[in-house]
């Protein structure tokens, strides 16, 4: 175990944490804690003084938590590893600590050794995210997220619906209002709320709408 | 100007040929006699020599007649030649002494005997209207011994005037005595006829000028006395022009000053009556125009006068209402009136409002009765005192009023059910901490009291255990951390917080969801409004999976630049819309409701017990733009 030497910095807002990660990963013969942070600033400030290999960091830190610290660290010193320490297992946040540079994500209820592992990974410039997390649980989840095509025609109300056919069908406002048994007025309101829903505009772009929908007919033009 | 064309002309005719030729013939004629005279007789002091040797002479001839024949008969011829008679007479001696000349005869028709047989015949034959001059003059001549000269008409024979010039002198005796007289006359009849007929010609064209001049002073003087009087007429006329000028003049300034003024006063009337006007205007536009009835009501109650008002507020014509009473628009003032006067003469004047109005009754033309507040006050007028009502329609206020009561009301409903539910997850909280973690710790506390004291090859099961009730205990703070308030939300947003609650519902729950979402990544909105979508869809589910007995929902969220919208949609067991938000149970219909209104949003709930339900809200995110 004469390997190179691994330099930490600690960075979280509870001592009594610091503490546990200190006897933690000191007990490894490779690691060496230099320093320690209490808030987000103290550990830039920290990391800028000493330039370690790798920063502990826990995500929820007052002041500047630890997504921000870590954007602004891999700006500014991108040889720094980042480990992320974490209650929440939540893909969002995985995914938010990837992308603003973090190479490790460590749950803090995973086993003290996930904490070790992730460091020599991230030391040793590979990434890490502790056993609930996956690769795969990640895809999935990126995938439901960018999930950016809706339909905005489900969103209309079902009374929206029902003013729309009549309205390309060529029906007044107090025509589909005596139809349907509702005051004009809220024809209206209903009327304009599914245009602006569906960004139509004119009587021509909710025909051509209605016709690509097929709401109405073809053969129903012209008539 | 013609006439004095005409005086010119009658003064050159008179000053003509005619007129000059016969003062001046006349004058030839004179001195044609005189000339003649002085032949007979040569100068004074040769007369007396003269005549002495002639009367010498003349003496002797009767006596020495031979001797003088020559001189006789020479001066005889001569005398009796000359175209005159001559004559001469002794004054101290008898007529027989006279001579007269022979041309008597011819002249007068006595013949030269008669004539001095006679001695009285000259005179006798002297004319009437002349003798007397004659004696006058002959008499002068006489005594003075001046010649005569003078002109006496002569009576002849046969009766006829012969005119005739007569120059006599008077020669004296040495001694001074009056001798003898010596003469001689000549016949002017005819110039004196030609004088007399230019005289008579003269005369004539005399008066005739004279008339003509008196005609034309006449006329003249007519004219001019015309002329004056047009004259007087013209500066009557004149002064009287002027005069009128004048008056005009002053009635023209009199009457710009009266115009003056009267504009002036016309003016201040306009302005006045403009005033007066528009006041009018203004006060009967304030009075028809006001928003409430205005009714105008005499001391005994009978309405005087009405704004148009009266018509839409109770259906009354304004002349339809005037003069009745007061009591058929506002039934209830009877009552008062009654309470308050208690006697049979009511003044209404006396109706004084309590505090601002009276909140009373109208009654509607059409029966109906509406809440009104009624101001009533009292004025003075000069035909007595009459009460203004001011009549407003409080419906729609008293409307409102209930609006704001049940808004209230469902406010403190809510903030009680929010304490409520406040308490309630305090009291979960509690409990999950004293009958979860609390136990858990004890266990952890006991489990390690105990290692301590177990020899050290058996303490490492019980640190194993210590470690599996840790991250039992982490788990569970974790969770329990999470429900109070998942912490994607403040740091990741919307859409992490809400893929990180479907994903937990899910697993839970065992409901699929399907989550549609457009405009969310990247994407933060207000605080609140990330909140109140976040537990809408989050009560909503679980609604769903308490309530709808079906295994999938779907979930929409979409936003542009000026909304945020959710929509939570399940096709399962359905509820009675209205039913569901009185009977405001654990449902939570009405607390989403709430906090979408809250913030200025909508919520749409669409369901139907025989199936599906769609909960909608929409939210403005930005109100910097149009938005619709």
């Amino acid at each position: 175990m004469d390997a190179k030497i691994t330099n930490i910095v600690l960075a979280d807002d509870h001592r009594i944490v610091r503490q546990g990660l200190r006897a933690l990963l000191t007990a490894e013969s490779d690691f060496e804690v230099i320093g320690e942070a209490d808030d987000g600033r103290e550990a830039l400030e920290v990391v800028h003084r000493l330039n370690p290999d790798v920063l502990v960091l826990d995500l929820m830190m007052p002041g500047l938590n630890g997504l921000e610290v870590a954007r602004q660290l891999h700006k500014q010193m991108p040889k720094v590893g980042i480990v992320v320490l974490s209650m929440y297992d939540d893909e969002g946040f995985v995914l938010e600590a990837l992308a603003n540079g973090v190479s490790a994500y460590v749950l803090k209820d995973s086993n003290s050794s996930d904490l070790v592992l992730a460091v020599r990974e991230v030391a040793a410039g590979r990434r890490y995210l502790s056993p609930p997390l996956s690769d795969r649980a990640i895809e999935t989840y990126l995938q439901t997220a960018k999930v950016g095509t809706m339909d905005k025609h489900e969103t209309l109300t079902t009374r929206e619906r029902e003013v729309l056919q009549l309205s390309a069908e060529g029906h007044t406002n107090s025509e589909i209002a005596a139809r349907l048994g509702i005051s004009p007025r809220t024809a209206e309101t209903h009327r304009s709320r599914f245009m602006h829903k569906l960004a139509l505009h004119t009587q021509a772009d909710l025909i051509r709408y209605a016709l690509r929908r097929g709401i109405i007919p073809m053969e129903n033009i012209g008539k | 100007m013609k006439i004095l064309d005409k005086v010119e002309e009658t003064s050159a005719y008179l000053n003509g040929e005619q007129g000059q030729m016969l003062p001046d013939s006349l004058r030839e004629a004179e001195r044609a006699l005189t000339q003649l005279a002085s032949v007979f007789f040569p100068a004074d002091a040769d007369i007396e020599q003269l005549a002495a040797g002639f009367i010498d002479n003349w003496k002797v001839k009767p006596t020495v007649e031979a001797e003088w024949p020559d001189v006789v008969s020479r001066y005889r011829i001569l005398v009796e030649q000359i175209p005159a008679v001559v004559f001469m007479a002794f004054l101290d001696q008898g007529i027989s002494e006279a001579y007269v000349s022979p041309q008597i005869e011819a002249m007068l028709g006595f013949t030269q005997s008669e004539w001095l047989n006679d001695p009285v015949r000259w005179f006798q034959q002297i004319h009437p209207d002349d003798k007397s001059r004659w004696s006058v003059e002959a008499a002068r001549t006489f005594l003075s011994g001046e010649p005569l000269r003078s002109v006496y008409r002569v009576l002849a024979r046969d009766g006829h005037v012969v005119w005739f010039h007569c120059e006599v002198r008077m020669v004296r005796h040495p001694d001074g005595r009056p001798w003898f007289i010596h003469g001689v006359g000549f016949d002017i009849t005819e110039l004196k006829q030609a004088e007399a007929a230019l005289k008579q010609a003269h005369d004539g064209l005399d008066l005739r000028v004279r008339e003509r001049t008196r005609e034309l002073g006449t006329a003249n003087a007519e004219l001019q006395q015309q002329i004056a009087v047009r004259q007087r007429a013209e500066a009557a006329l004149l002064k009287a022009q002027a005069e009128l000028e004048r008056r005009v003049s002053e009635r023209t300034m009199e009457l710009a000053r009266a115009n003056e003024y009267l504009l002036t006063e016309v003016g201040e009337r306009r302005r006045a009556e403009d005033a007066l006007r528009k006041s009018e205007d203004m006060l009967r536009g304030i009075f028809e125009h006001a928003p409430d009835t205005i009714v105008v009501i005499d001391r005994q109650g009978y309405i005087e006068r009405v704004n148009a008002q009266v018509e839409r507020m109770f259906g009354y014509r304004s002349e339809e209402i005037l003069g009745r009473q007061v009591e058929e628009l506002l039934p209830e003032l009877f009552i008062r009136r009654l309470k308050k006067q208690r006697a049979e003469r009511v003044d209404y004047s006396s109706l004084r409002p309590m505090g601002a109005g009276l909140e009373l009754h109208g009654r509607h033309k059409g029966g109906g009765e509406f809440p009104v507040e009624v101001m009533l006050s009292p004025i003075a007028v000069a035909s007595g005192s009459l009460v203004i009502a001011i009549i407003r329609d409080i419906t729609r206020r008293k409307q409102s009023d209930a609006a704001l009561r049940e808004s209230a009301d469902r406010l403190k409903t809510l903030s009680r059910r929010l304490i409520e539910v406040q308490e309630a997850e305090r009291r979960s909280l509690a409990l999950e901490l004293h009958d979860e973690i609390g136990q858990i710790l004890t266990g952890l506390k006991l489990t390690l009291e105990m290692s301590a004291r177990l020899p050290a090859q058996e303490s490492q099961a019980s640190i194993l255990k210590a470690q599996v009730l840790v991250n039992d205990l982490m788990a569970r703070a974790r969770k329990l951390s999470l429900n109070l308030r998942p912490a994607t939300l403040d740091h990741l947003g919307l859409l992490s917080a809400l893929l990180g609650h479907i994903k937990q519902y899910s697993a839970q729950t065992q409901v699929h969801v399907l989550f549609k979402h457009s405009g969310l990544e990247g994407q933060r909105f207000p605080t609140e409004i990330e909140t109140a979508a976040y537990r809408i869809v989050q009560e909503a589910l679980t609604n769903v999976a308490r309530h709808a007995e079906t295994d999938e929902a779907t979930v929409r969220v979409w936003a542009d630049r000026h909304n945020l919208s959710i929509q939570i949609e399940d096709g399962g067991k359905g509820f009675d819309t209205a039913t569901a938000l009185a009977a405001d149970n654990t449902s939570g219909l009405a607390g989403m409701r709430e906090r979408a209104h809250l913030l200025g949003g909508n919520f749409i709930i669409e369901s139907n017990p025989s199936g599906g339900t769609r909960l909608t809200a929409e939210f403005t995110v930005s109100d910097n733009l149009d938005g619709s």
